[in-house]
């Protein structure tokens, strides 16, 4: 009778600690204290300013967070291989100049095209390099980051443009039913990401990100993985710029500006390892929410914006110095 | 093994072996002097040296970095908050030695502060410099509480930037002091003897008994008085300290490492070597004007000579190494 | 032809070299199907690179390679894996942050849907589960590899092998991390995969094991292949022998000393218990100044991990260490440079040599101190001594400016014992100083300890070939699995007497 008892509490052992293991892998532990600190985040903003818990207030979350999500979803899946992609704000500039220049004289259609290849093909630029150039990525795409700076104040001669027809406008400022539509648009990425971690070349990223040596020697085509996470955070940033051009019905050479900062800062504090292989979009989709809401918090408190910007870097200290070794792993 | 030559091949070969990039500075001169010689006018010349002094002598901290394997996208910022700090100090009446050494002092204890980050928590560089440049830069609009400028600097602090002794501008002559001490420091001293190895070979630079990890925090504070040094010399130079000081410095810094040879991975690289480049990175705003390019190229050239500089260093290895190898074992 | 009497490997003269060092010299391997065929030697013996050849890991200078009775020649691993040749490396290639069945199945997995984009998980999880249990393990197929430990790894990872249908696996040094109960485990295993009709190679150092579990044995020594032998007619004695080396004829026999005046370092019980490596408990030894003491032992008896003890590399808690008759822990490699105790490390290439920089950099890195005055290095006085150490040790250069990545693995060498003749050292502990180098090279090598210890320099040479430490060595420390096995002392420094000690028995 005790026997079976601990027969079944070794079994009931198990099986939590392959539930442990489990969120674990997937940076989750964090993230549970994510979420407890973002509660608390939320019950302290609350309390400091009545405007916070209001329903204005939260459309208006709501729609920074997407935006900014879709950008940490695609920085989340780059870091996941181990590599870093400095240039999303310029391209989300250049993307955004070219959907509301190309629009005015070819139509909104083809807005939309120039708009989404612009990243697609940024990304892959950044993905061939960092493979088959070798460069370490950090330097290809702050390389790549300067030519498309060029290349956008080059089109706009350093002055915003506007001018999208309504209807698309509501792209980024439309509601369904009381929330914004870059919300749904959002969550239908965050949807399809889970998709893409059901594909092989999902787990892939992960083989990458674990061990590049192991990928290699099963005949994971490494290269590939890499340049197609690039070109998917490519693919956001123009995707995401879209919608922001949308909705500020402006595009500037500075749009995309602190973007790539606040994605890697999200990636990180939601338990992505800067070194790969561990971490999960929804700790980034947790990272963004805290992020978010400490700059409306900030706002709504009427902190000046640079105080803002400093604490943003001191946040990303801050997480960077909580990351645990690759090398400390459980056993 | 040395086979005799005759007729001009020779000479061929002894202009082949003229570093590539003195090449290619001597041909742009020459393009510009077809095109443009009032180019050459010693007023315009002094300028120009002047404008790259200040990026010169970044480039010459950045290559220490990049050497011991590491690198730092603060140094602009650095340079920005220290030129602040000493217009601040200057504007409240503190006299010029200190004004200078709140400058330096500050740009060494980030310094620190970055290195102690990277080596002892094994955090990589260019993100913890990168956060640092946020904040840096974050924190220099809240000093300047967001007016235009700093003014109000000493006289004598201003000749520093804007001066000159026989003919030379002060920039300059700072600029080549520090070259010399640079290029004396990575050449013959046993600093430089320790930097070499530890970007070489961390492992068997440990197994020589040099003590790596103080190299590097060694590194990244003289990266940070370098940075401050710079911010003096730019804020004398404009005669006022704001906010946006400095901006994309460090991408000027690191593609002149670059050009000059050496790796991201360490080891490789020298003073001698990316002096060209410091020169052919400051002429570039000048090249892109004589062909009436806009000035938004200047971004493209700088992201393309990174790309191709370091595509060319590694081709050059591997060509260098499979060549070698071909002889050793004949 | 009947395909039983075909061997199912063949490697004939195989040649590799890598910067001048001949890793393989016409090395031979031919494996039978459905047998267990051990491959031994000692580091450097060449083990590695002819296993990596055969994976498509590495491309061979010369020689064939026949498998199935076809010549085969893989350029990458992914041909050899699909060949049917899956390796087992020592650094497990797991990834860890993912599942075991994911794991198995990486690279290969089932899909569900079809496109073939989608992996079936559910699928993977059955199949891997079946597997595990052919295998007899009960690991769970959804755990995280990260959460299992390296027995349990090393299952996944012949699961993973098994899954790719495997002809041959290769398992390279798979006890070293191992109790064991987890070595009879993985013998269990290899036993039914046998009778599966699969084949074997097992890489070891550990004879014992290689006599349990394999049908013959193959010895590699400096890259060659000294002899194949049936298991049932070998003898541990016999297989150590081969290994170790014939005596060298060339070199002079030497002149011993007797008479040691001061103690220059003493070692009393020292112990080592860190969680990576072997560890060793209750070494005590002396040396003193001008006398070569040589310790030697199998592969993993703990020499290494000596040396990097005493050169400060890695810590130590119980034991003392007296340099001079004082007591010292050097808490790092710096502090051991300035007691005078100097290290020639195992790994020419990971840690001696600083490969893209000039000969006169390499040289010079242990003594700048002495090379400077204040910082400033007295170049000068720096060239003289460089090319004193280059005529002394004759090392074949174009010149101190050379880069040393083209040197020759014998001139490597010199570079790196090079290092520490500038400076008067105290104590100075080679670790295999002769690996990897041509037989010509060797006396050089041994010359320059001869040398250093006239000049009163205490030596420590570790080395596993028998012979070498009998030639130079006044004094023999054995150890074996971090014991001290044996202490012998001129002129009772005999081969056979070592030898006993080297494979465990007490003195």
């Amino acid at each position: 009778m005790c026997v079976k008892m601990k027969i079944e509490n070794l079994a009931l052992k198990r099986k939590l600690d392959d539930v442990y293991n489990f969120l674990w892998s997937k940076g989750i532990e964090r993230q549970a204290s994510l979420l407890i600190g973002l509660i608390i985040l939320v019950i302290f903003m609350s309390s400091y300013s009545s405007n916070f818990l209001s329903w204005r207030n939260f459309i208006h979350l709501s729609r920074n967070i997407a935006i900014s999500g879709i950008f940490a979803v695609g920085m989340t899946l780059v870091i996941l291989t181990g590599e870093i992609d400095l240039s999303i704000s310029t391209t989300i500039s250049l993307s955004g100049l070219l959907l509301i220049g190309v629009t005015k004289e070819y139509g909104i259609f083809l807005g939309i095209v120039a708009c989404l290849l612009t990243g697609i093909i940024i990304g892959a630029i950044n993905g061939l390099l960092v493979v088959k150039g070798k460069i370490p990525s950090f330097a290809a795409s702050l390389a790549t980051m300067l030519i498309v700076s060029g290349t956008a104040m080059l089109y706009c001669y350093g002055s915003p443009i506007n001018g999208l027809p309504d209807g698309f406008r509501k792209l980024g400022t439309g509601l369904i039913r009381g929330i914004p539509v870059p919300f749904f648009i959002f969550i239908a990425i965050l949807i399809l990401s889970s998709f893409l971690f059901k594909l092989k070349i999902g787990s892939y990223i992960y083989a990458v990100g674990g061990n590049i040596n192991a990928a290699r020697l099963t005949g994971i085509n490494v290269g590939k993985v890499k340049v197609f996470v690039f070109m998917v955070m490519g693919f956001l940033a123009s995707f995401g710029a879209m919608i922001l051009t949308a909705r500020t019905n402006t595009a500037t050479v500075y749009m995309g500006n602190g973007q790539e900062l606040e994605a890697i800062a999200s990636t990180v504090v939601g338990g992505t390892l800067l070194s790969g292989g561990i971490g999960n979009v929804w700790g980034t989709l947790l990272g963004v929410t805290i992020f978010t809401i400490i700059n409306n918090g900030l706002n709504l408190l009427g902190v000046p914006s640079d105080y803002q910007y400093v604490a943003r870097g001191l946040i990303i200290i801050g997480a960077l110095l909580t990351q645990i070794s690759k090398k400390n792993t459980k056993r | 093994m040395q086979k005799k030559q005759n007729g001009f091949k020779p000479y061929l070969e002894k202009i082949s072996r003229i570093p590539g990039l003195w090449m290619a500075l001597i041909f742009i001169v020459i393009l510009i002097s077809i095109i443009n010689p009032s180019f050459f006018t010693t007023n315009n010349l002094l300028n120009v040296a002047r404008q790259l002094s200040i990026k010169g002598i970044l480039s010459l901290g950045m290559l220490l970095v990049i050497l011991s394997g590491e690198i730092d996208l603060s140094v602009g910022a650095v340079l920005c908050i220290t030129g602040l700090f000493t217009a601040a100090a200057q504007n409240a009446g503190l006299n010029l030695f200190y004004s200078i050494l709140i400058s330096l002092g500050a740009g060494a204890l980030i310094g620190l502060f970055m290195g102690v980050l990277v080596v002892k928590r094994n955090l990589p560089s260019f993100i913890i410099s990168l956060a640092v440049m946020i904040v840096l830069r974050g924190y220099a609009m809240i000093f300047s509480k967001g007016e235009p400028a700093i003014t109000g600097l000493y006289n004598s602090f201003m000749v520093v930037g804007q001066g000159s002794i026989l003919g030379i501008p002060n920039p300059v002559i700072i600029f080549i002091v520090v070259t010399i001490i640079f290029h004396f420091l990575l050449s013959s001293t046993s600093f430089g003897a320790k930097i070499y190895a530890t970007g070489s070979n961390k492992e068997a630079a440990i197994f020589s008994g040099i003590k790596t990890d103080n190299i590097k925090i060694w590194i990244f504070i003289v990266m940070g008085i370098t940075s401050a040094l710079a911010g003096l010399i730019l804020t004398a130079r404009l005669g006022a300290a704001d906010s946006k000081m400095g901006n994309l410095y460090e991408l000027d810094a690191i593609a002149a490492v670059i050009i000059g040879g050496t790796l991201f991975s360490g080891g490789v690289g020298s003073v001698s070597k990316i002096l060209p480049g410091i020169i052919i990175l400051g002429l570039l705003p000048n090249v892109l004007n004589l062909f009436e390019v806009s000035p938004y190229f200047q971004y493209h050239a700088r992201g393309l000579i990174i790309i191709i500089a370091y595509l060319l260093n590694t081709q050059k290895i591997h060509l260098k190494r499979k060549q070698k190898l071909n002889i050793s074992t004949s | 032809m009947d395909s039983k009497s075909i061997p199912l490997l063949e490697m004939v003269e195989i040649s590799k070299a890598f910067y001048g060092t001949q890793a393989l010299d016409k090395a031979n391997l031919v494996v039978n199907k459905g047998e267990v065929h051990g491959l031994v030697g000692e580091n450097g013996a060449g083990k590695s690179t002819l296993i990596k050849i055969l994976a498509g890991a590495e491309i061979k200078d010369s020689g064939q390679i026949f498998f199935k009775g076809e010549e085969v020649d893989f350029k990458n691993p992914l041909s050899a894996l699909h060949a049917g040749i899956a390796v087992i490396y020592q650094e497990l290639n797991l990834a860890p942050n993912m599942r075991v069945c994911e794991n198995i199945f990486l690279g290969h997995e089932p899909t569900s849907d079809r496109w073939k984009m989608k992996f079936d998980l559910s699928k993977m999880k059955k199949l891997a589960k079946a597997r595990l249990e052919e295998i007899g393990t009960d690991i769970n197929p959804m755990s995280f590899v990260f959460s299992l430990n390296t027995s349990e790894q090393q299952i996944i990872e012949i699961a993973r092998a098994l899954e790719t249908n495997a002809d041959i696996i290769v398992m390279d040094e798979p006890t070293s991390a191992l109790s064991s109960k987890e070595v009879e485990k993985l013998f269990n295993i290899i036993r039914e995969l046998k009778a599966t009709g699969k084949t074997i190679i097992y890489i070891s150092h550990r004879l014992e094991e290689l006599i349990e579990i394999s049908d013959n044995i193959t010895v590699l020594r400096d890259g060659r292949t000294i002899d194949t032998v049936k298991t049932e007619e070998a003898t541990i004695p016999k297989i150590a022998r081969m290994m170790v080396g014939d005596s060298l004829k060339e070199e002079k026999k030497k002149t011993v000393k007797t008479n040691f005046s001061d103690k220059i370092l003493e070692v009393k019980n020292l112990s080592r218990s860190l969680p990576v490596g072997q560890n060793f408990q209750d070494i005590s030894f002396s040396l003193h100044s001008g006398e070569i003491l040589g310790i030697t032992g199998l592969m993993g008896a703990g020499k290494t991990e000596l040396a990097r003890i005493l050169f400060g590399i890695d810590p130590f808690k119980n034991g003392q260490i007296f340099l001079n008759n004082k007591p010292i822990k050097p808490k790092s490699s710096t502090d051991a440079l300035k007691l005078g105790i100097g290290l020639v490390p195992e790994d020419r290439q990971r840690q001696g040599l600083l490969a893209n920089r000039p000969l006169i950099e390499n040289l010079s890195i242990c003594s700048l101190d002495l090379l400077s005055n204040l910082g400033v290095l007295v170049k000068k006085k720096a060239y003289k001594k460089c090319n004193n150490i280059i005529s002394q040790l004759d090392i074949k250069t174009s010149g101190i400016g050379q880069i040393v990545s083209v040197l020759s693995g014998g001139n490597q060498q010199k570079v790196v014992v090079g290092k520490w003749l500038i400076k008067n050292m105290q104590v100075i502990i080679f670790d295999e100083p002769t690996r990897g180098i041509d037989v010509g090279a060797k006396p050089k090598i041994h010359n320059i300890i001869r040398r250093l210890a006239d000049e009163g320099v205490g030596i420590i040479l570790i080395s596993f070939e028998i012979p070498e430490i009998c030639r130079i060595c006044d004094s023999v420390l054995v150890l074996y699995k971090g014991e001290v096995t044996g202490k012998f002392f001129y002129p009772n420094v005999k081969e056979k007497d070592i030898f006993s000690s080297v494979l465990g028995n007490k003195v």
